[in-house]
């Protein structure tokens, strides 16, 4: 019996070697795995709901071609997913005028009530309009870190740059963010104090 | 105090943009690209864009072409050189070929030449 592979990963590179062999199922279960990561990333980097589809929808088709010369135990593949979702956000936030962000993106069910959704609603938007304010370096950090939860070396592998940069690019995200929604504490529901 | 400090609230705002789900109608988008480029069991393989080298003897008609080409070039370039059967001195240094004779007389006759 083949020993288990507790790779971090591994089970991802494996959904992509069933892609590669013609698995009818993969092309499903790779969209599910991987294009909500790369949807949210694009959300928060372009506070714009319909770019952010168009982000995923280019992330994932590259994913795809790249998934039958994948090598296994090379580049993670959320690693390489998101950095290639980042460089895509980052081309588009380049090239376009400032958007407003004109739909809201839909929200994960569960929110108990339609006051929480609201109030969830709100904070989503404020975040995007505080992120937007931050430099790129920072916002793509800061949505890494406390957004998609990844840990300083995975962020640093993808952005290209040491440890301790991200640190400092975090830190400074986080200071921006703090001032930039200092007058919107009560309106977003946050207890005063 | 109006000032967002607490770790905790920021937390809670991060907590709502990890919240966002993407539409069904994109899934649904992007499934349907997976698919049109899964490579099929058994299919032919993907073919490899040619390479550079190949694409120049594609363009003069592939490796048999190319080698038949250069074979003539080559005897050409000998018979040139060695001239085996004396083709060269039998024409003699400095004298004319007349490859179509009687042209003269033709072209006076065409174009009223005295």
């Amino acid at each position: 019996m083949a020993a288990l592979d507790q790779r971090p990963g591994a089970a991802d590179e494996d959904l992509l070697a069933a892609y590669a062999a013609g698995d009818p199922a993969a092309p499903r279960r790779m969209t599910e795995r991987f294009a909500p990561l790369a949807y949210r990333l694009a959300l928060r980097m372009l506070a714009d709901a319909a770019e952010a589809e168009d982000v995923a929808q280019e992330a994932m088709i590259r994913l795809f071609k790249a998934a039958p010369g994948w090598r296994p135990g090379g580049a993670k593949v959320t690693s390489w997913l998101y950095r290639v979702s980042a460089n895509l956000a980052t081309d588009r936030s380049r090239r376009r005028r400032g958007v407003p962000l004109d739909e809201a993106a839909e929200l994960a069910d569960g929110a108990p009530s339609a006051e929480a959704r609201l109030t969830e609603r709100a904070r989503a938007e404020a975040l995007d309009r505080a992120l937007a304010l931050l430099p790129e370096r920072q916002r793509l950090a800061l949505v890494l870190r406390h957004i998609e939860g990844l840990a300083n070396p995975e962020i640093a592998a993808i952005m290209e740059i040491g440890t301790e940069a991200v640190e400092s690019l975090t830190a400074r995200g986080k200071r921006a963010l703090r001032a930039a929604l200092a007058g919107e504490r009560l309106a977003l529901g946050f207890e005063d104090g | 105090m109006d000032e967002m400090t607490d770790d905790r609230d920021l937390e809670e705002l991060f907590g709502a943009g990890r919240a966002a789900l993407p539409p069904d109608r994109l899934l649904q988008r992007i499934t349907a690209e997976g698919r049109a480029l899964q490579p099929r069991p058994g299919g032919p393989a993907p073919v490899a864009a040619p390479g550079r080298r190949r694409a120049f003897f594609e363009a003069f008609g592939g490796w048999r072409m190319v080698g038949g080409l250069t074979a003539s070039v080559a005897a050409g370039f000998w018979l040139g050189l060695a001239d085996p059967g004396g083709y060269v001195a039998a024409l003699g240094a400095g004298e004319t070929v007349e490859l179509l004779p009687g042209a003269d007389a033709g072209f006076a006759a065409i174009f009223g030449e005295s």
